[in-house]
């Protein structure tokens, strides 16, 4: 019994409403922090020691961008499976990073809420695959009728 | 040679029946359903008779009710050969009605003859239990005609259910588009590039390179940074907290150049020979720093050739920390 309430609740749109609102803010909000100050982000991304230095200020420059659309996307529930996916490859993309640094005992911050941000670390890399796990529901049970419905409203067709 | 009656409404199953049957050599009747199997009985009388029991206008259970009804059939082996009613409850019934046999669909070829030899062979009148009364028979029955509609009032609900599930998938929209991620990123694109143009702190989107600056090789200079003659800059910002340095090197990462500037290198003359070295795939730092110096007015400033890692290959000295 207590197996199908949890499987019913894991495959329910609902939980993915409320996942795609709390992913999306915390990417939009994240994003704030960078989108004005790319020339901290980028010493923080260069910090990495993984990206090819030519690309450092283009990534630190766009990330942020990626990050603010895609959450804002999942908010409003525009295009939210692709949402999902893009900020799911960032979570993962950043947790290898992280783990990356983790293990070459590199002692930088991780720069995610905000241009500078805190130590990487286990605390970190727990975050990120939890809200990994939440895009996946996402991506798997949300239903995107809600935003159709309001564009039909919006548009006056049935 | 004995004659059989079969009787289904399932075409293809009387065909296959009949083969199997004419294959041993029996004299084979059909009948579509009960109705027609009764009326066929009492004007041939056969020796054995199979029967499906879901047909239509009379089913199996009826059908073998009349049949033990009947002074001249009731003597006559009964088989049920069945793929609707598998239950054991079902075949309770079936043989509590006089049935002889109760055969599940499908069975193999070779079961099928030995069932209906042993049928034959034997007193179908002895072998046979006692059919139930009247009551009994009909309570019986409404037992089992409820337990079927409830099993197929399930049936029908979980199709419908995978139905409703089939239709709301359709109308999902397809599982990725590429479209989501042309939108995605096309418009992360086309506001970062505008708003970094807008931004006053914004920087470009691809750095200048540092000027190139003079490398030295470990083997070319290591004679006189023993001698003390070489004063060696760590740049790499990484160092300045894990202490991993070439021994006796001075750690000036780019963010504290100023402080560490004045703190470590104001005793040194202008023409001190200094030796820079630190960098990887995201930074340049020797470059960087060599390039400061070099702007603050030191002369004879380069940049150590494969940096640390080459150092530490040749297996020149590193400070107590940094080695391993």
């Amino acid at each position: 019994m207590i197996t199908i309430s949890i499987n019913r609740l894991i495959r329910s749109e609902y939980l993915s409403l409320a996942l795609r609102i709390y992913v999306g803010y915390l990417f939009v909000y994240a994003s704030l922090g960078k989108i004005p100050h790319p020339a901290q982000f980028a010493e923080v991304i260069a910090d990495y020691r993984l990206i090819p230095f030519m690309f450092v200020n283009a990534t630190a420059i766009l990330l942020p961008w990626i990050e603010f659309v895609a959450g804002f996307f999942l908010i409003i529930g525009y295009r939210s499976r692709g949402s999902a996916i893009v900020i799911g490859m960032l979570l993962f993309t950043s947790t290898v990073m992280i783990l990356i640094n983790m293990y070459q005992a590199a002692p930088i911050t991780c720069g995610c809420y905000d241009a500078v941000g805190e130590p990487i670390g286990w605390k970190k890399v727990m975050e990120n695959t939890f809200t990994l796990f939440f895009s996946a529901q996402i991506f798997c049970f949300d239903k995107p009728e809600l935003f159709r419905k309001l564009g039909n409203l919006l548009l006056g067709s049935s | 040679m004995p004659s059989i009656l079969i009787v289904d409404d399932n075409s293809q199953n009387l065909y296959l029946l009949e083969l199997i049957l004419k294959a041993e050599g029996y004299e084979v009747v059909t009948a579509e359903n009960g109705e027609e199997a009764l009326r066929v009985a009492r004007q041939m009388v056969p020796d054995l008779i199979i029967t499906d029991i879901f047909m239509p206008v009379m089913d199996g259970f009826v059908l073998c009710r009349e049949w033990k009804k009947d002074e001249r059939l009731e003597s006559i082996p009964f088989i049920f050969y069945t793929a609707t009613y598998t239950d054991p409850k079902d075949e309770n019934y079936a043989l509590s009605l006089g049935a002889e046999v109760f055969l599940t669909k499908p069975q193999e070829p070779e079961k099928i003859r030995e069932v209906v030899r042993e049928a034959l062979s034997r007193n179908a009148g002895e072998a046979a239990a006692r059919p139930m009364d009247e009551i009994e028979t009909l309570l019986g029955y409404s037992q089992v005609l409820s337990r079927k509609l409830e099993q197929k009032a399930s049936q029908l609900e979980k199709a419908r259910t995978e139905l409703a599930e089939i239709s709301t998938a359709g109308n999902r929209p397809c599982l990725l588009s590429a479209l989501d991620f042309v939108i995605i990123f096309g418009l992360s694109i086309l506001l970062a590039i505008t708003f970094n143009i807008s931004n006053p702190s914004g920087i470009p989107f691809f750095p200048d390179p540092p000027d190139k600056v003079p490398a030295v090789d470990p083997f070319a200079m290591v004679e006189e940074y023993r001698q003390g003659r070489i004063l060696l800059i760590d740049a790499m910002p990484a160092n300045f907290y894990n202490k991993r340095h070439i021994k006796g090197a001075v750690n000036i990462p780019m963010s504290l150049f100023d402080i560490m500037y004045s703190i470590n290198l104001s005793q040194y003359g202008r023409d001190q020979k200094i030796v820079v070295y630190g960098n990887s795939i995201s930074g340049p730092y020797d470059l960087q720093v060599a390039g400061k110096l070099m702007l603050a007015g030191y002369t004879d400033v380069k940049v150590l050739e494969g940096g640390l890692t080459t150092w530490e290959a040749m297996g020149f000295p590193l400070d107590a920390k940094g080695s391993k």
